[in-house]
């Protein structure tokens, strides 16, 4: 172990290379420590939110793929979507479609000031409406009453807007007559519940193109009495949502969901809904890539000004190989002593590193997020609905920038050093060190300790 | 009078050259160096060898020591050829020198370059340890304990020059090579390596090998080997 005692007499003697290596080191692994423990931060903060949002897949009409020509949607057998509610991924789930109905006697629509005339209103048949996204993020409220679940799915029950059962006078438990869409089969039907939409009685719903007031909720049952959604023998929809355990679950889902469904899927899409995730999620994506690119760059520059360090420290050293070498020292031990001296520093340095790139991490990053939350609250407070009448698309609004509620961004996270990541951060540096030794040294030990003896003499 | 150096290997034959020649090939021309010398070294012999500069001694030097090998020849040692040996085992085990230009560690005291040699060679620790056998021998070459435990570079070039041979001594070694040892070194000093070197080959049976400019060091050896143009010759004294 004769080398040792010679890294060790070498670190000492060469006291200020060695702080210089040691201060290098030093820098490049707190910054690239720093990279990783944001990272990993916002990797948990993000598990966290994902999980706390849970995840949605929604299946619905694939618009692009409908091409021009078609004149009906697709629709797809409840049966079916029953079976893929069962599979193991997914929590609850719920489908729906659209289709018209007309309310009978002296019902008035919201805002028409006459009788319902033979246009009706839109009445969504829904399997359970509780699970409706407008529900979940607590847009809509139920004010009375029940929501229309599996448990009434055979009955014949509807949830009416609070501006509608004003309008005509409904509470819970009412019967109303109601007109299916061909105008001949009626039902009875019992208001189940009242909810509040607040969107303003003006502002038409963009998928139906009436006043939100006026949209009603029916149950599956109830639809299939008035002669809708019930063709080729069985009960048919064209909407659905699946709410499943885990975000990280999607990919799982929809490979069973198309391998069970098959082809009854031609024409829908299968779309995961993480909107609030990313809205959440916006700020802590957007430090990690500034932190991930800052570390790639440092980590980068400094292995290479590290190498460059180490290169001309082996090549200043030749004399002494060529003496050791001439006492009839092994190669192996000097390019051991030379890793040894730079494996030493080296860990020193993460040590060190290691003992407050944490600290200096968590108030970094937490600044960075505080003004990259500061600015997405800010987006979203400032977002505004398009006028009246409008689908915003003219003034450059899309549906999808409408913010989601109850998902602001996340503006803290905890930086916590995990072993496995300083291990990873050590074991890349000493790796490098060790590289950035051991070419240079081999190429200089490749010669006989007479020429690097004479050479330059 | 002089003679063409080559002898037969007897019992106390220790180091042959035979055949010997080396080559520096240059960018644009190749320059023999050694030709053809067929040689052998005894135990217990000191050994000078004299010759002009550039006439190749600190190659043949660097040869017989086993810091190179020869372009064309065979080195043997004990009748073992080198290579069979392996050149770092050889100079671990059989040889030391002592360069010109010290070759010392930079990095370490007087004390540690000795002591470090003699972990180096293996070199079995004496009666009180190594660190007192390389402080024996410092003394014994005039470098007091201040001196032994100073960095190396904190030296003059003459206690350098000494610090260099304790370090070849103290790796007791069969065969000992020295570049212009005294080169450095006054006049009382230098008598004092010589005076060391003689009593190396005469007490210890040792094979001592010394490349010089000096005829008067020459006149102090056992025998004087003169190099020219490539060639070895031996003067023998009278």
């Amino acid at each position: 172990m004769n080398f040792v005692k010679r890294a060790g007499f070498s670190l000492w003697a060469r006291r200020g290379r060695t702080l210089t290596t040691f201060a290098t080191f030093l820098v490049i692994s707190v910054m690239v420590l720093a990279g990783v423990l944001v990272n990993a931060a916002t990797g948990r903060a993000e598990q966290a939110a994902t999980r706390s949002v849970g995840a949605e897949v929604n299946l619905g009409v694939d618009l692009e793929g409908l091409g021009g020509g078609a004149l009906q949607a697709p629709r797809i057998a409840t049966d079916t979507l029953d079976r893929l509610g069962r599979l193991p991924q997914v929590q609850k789930y719920t489908y729906w479609m659209y289709d018209r109905v007309i309310f009978r006697g002296d019902s008035r629509l919201v805002g028409a000031g006459a009788p319902m005339g033979p246009g009706g209103t839109a009445g969504i048949s829904v399997l359970d409406s509780s699970l409706l996204a407008d529900f979940r993020s607590g847009s809509f409220k139920l004010l009375s009453g029940h929501h229309l679940t599996t448990a009434d799915k055979k009955a014949n029950n509807i949830l009416v807007e609070e501006r509608f059962a004003r309008e005509n006078g409904l509470r819970v438990g009412d019967e109303v007559e109601v007109t299916g869409n061909d105008e001949q089969t009626t039902a009875d039907f019992t208001v189940a519940g009242i909810y509040r939409d607040p969107a303003p009685t003006d502002e038409l719903d963009r998928d139906h193109g009436i006043s939100p007031a006026n949209r009603v909720y029916v149950t599956l049952g109830g639809m299939a009495a008035l002669g809708s959604g019930s063709e080729r023998g069985g009960t048919q929809v064209s909407e659905a949502a699946f709410l499943l355990d885990d975000a990280g679950a999607q990919d799982a889902f929809k490979d069973g969901a198309r391998r069970l469904a098959g082809s009854q899927l031609d024409g829908f899409t299968l779309d995961a809904n993480d909107k609030a995730v990313r809205q959440m999620t916006g700020p802590l994506q957007s430090i990690s890539s500034t932190a991930t690119l800052a570390m790639w760059l440092i980590g980068v520059a400094g292995a290479v000004v590290l190498a460059l360090l180490v290169n001309l420290a082996v090549k200043q050293r030749r004399r002494e190989y060529g003496v050791l070498l001439s006492l009839g020292e092994k190669k192996w031990k000097l390019i051991t002593q030379q890793a040894l001296e730079i494996a030493v520093v080296a860990a020193l340095a993460i040590g060190v590193g290691s003992l407050f790139a944490p600290n200096l991490t968590q108030s970094a990053g937490q600044r960075l997020l505080d003004r990259e939350a500061a600015t997405a609250q800010e987006k979203i407070d400032s977002w505004e609905p398009p006028a009246p009448g409008s689908t915003g698309l003219d003034q450059g609004l899309s549906p999808d920038d409408q913010p989601v509620d109850n998902a602001d961004p996340i503006d803290r996270i905890t930086v916590e050093p995990d072993p496995a990541d300083l291990a990873a951060v050590g074991g890349i540096g000493l790796g490098m060190a060790l590289l950035a030794t051991a070419v240079p040294a081999a190429a200089v030990l490749r010669l006989n300790p007479r020429t690097i003896l004479t050479k330059g003499k | 009078m002089t003679t063409t150096a080559t002898q037969a290997s007897g019992p106390a034959a220790l180091l042959r050259l035979a055949g010997v020649s080396h080559v520096y090939a240059g960018q644009r021309r190749r320059t023999t160096v050694l030709k053809d010398i067929n040689y052998t070294f005894q135990r217990g012999t000191f050994y000078t060898v004299l010759g002009p500069s550039g006439s190749g001694k600190t190659t043949l030097l660097s040869l017989a020591s086993g810091l190179d090998a020869p372009t064309r020849g065979t080195v043997s040692f004990n009748g073992r050829n080198l290579a069979e040996i392996g050149l770092g085992r050889y100079r671990n085990r059989h040889a030391a020198t002592v360069f010109q230009q010290y070759n010392l560690l930079t990095y370490m005291t007087a004390l540690q370059n000795v002591t470090t040699a003699m972990e180096i060679t293996g070199v079995k620790p004496p009666q009180g340890g190594r660190r007192a056998r390389a402080l024996e021998l410092l003394a014994h070459l005039g470098l007091d304990r201040a001196e032994a435990t100073r960095n190396v570079q904190q030296l003059s070039g003459g206690q350098q020059q000494r610090v260099a041979i304790a370090r070849a001594l103290a790796c007791d070694v069969d065969i000992l090579f020295a570049d212009e040892p005294t080169g450095n070194l006054d006049e009382d000093t230098a008598q004092g390596i010589v005076d060391t070197f003689r009593d190396l080959a005469r007490t210890r049976n040792t094979c001592v090998v010394v490349v010089t400019h000096s005829q008067q060091l020459a006149t102090q050896s056992d025998r004087v080997l003169t190099l020219r143009k490539g060639k070895l010759t031996e003067q023998l004294n009278a």
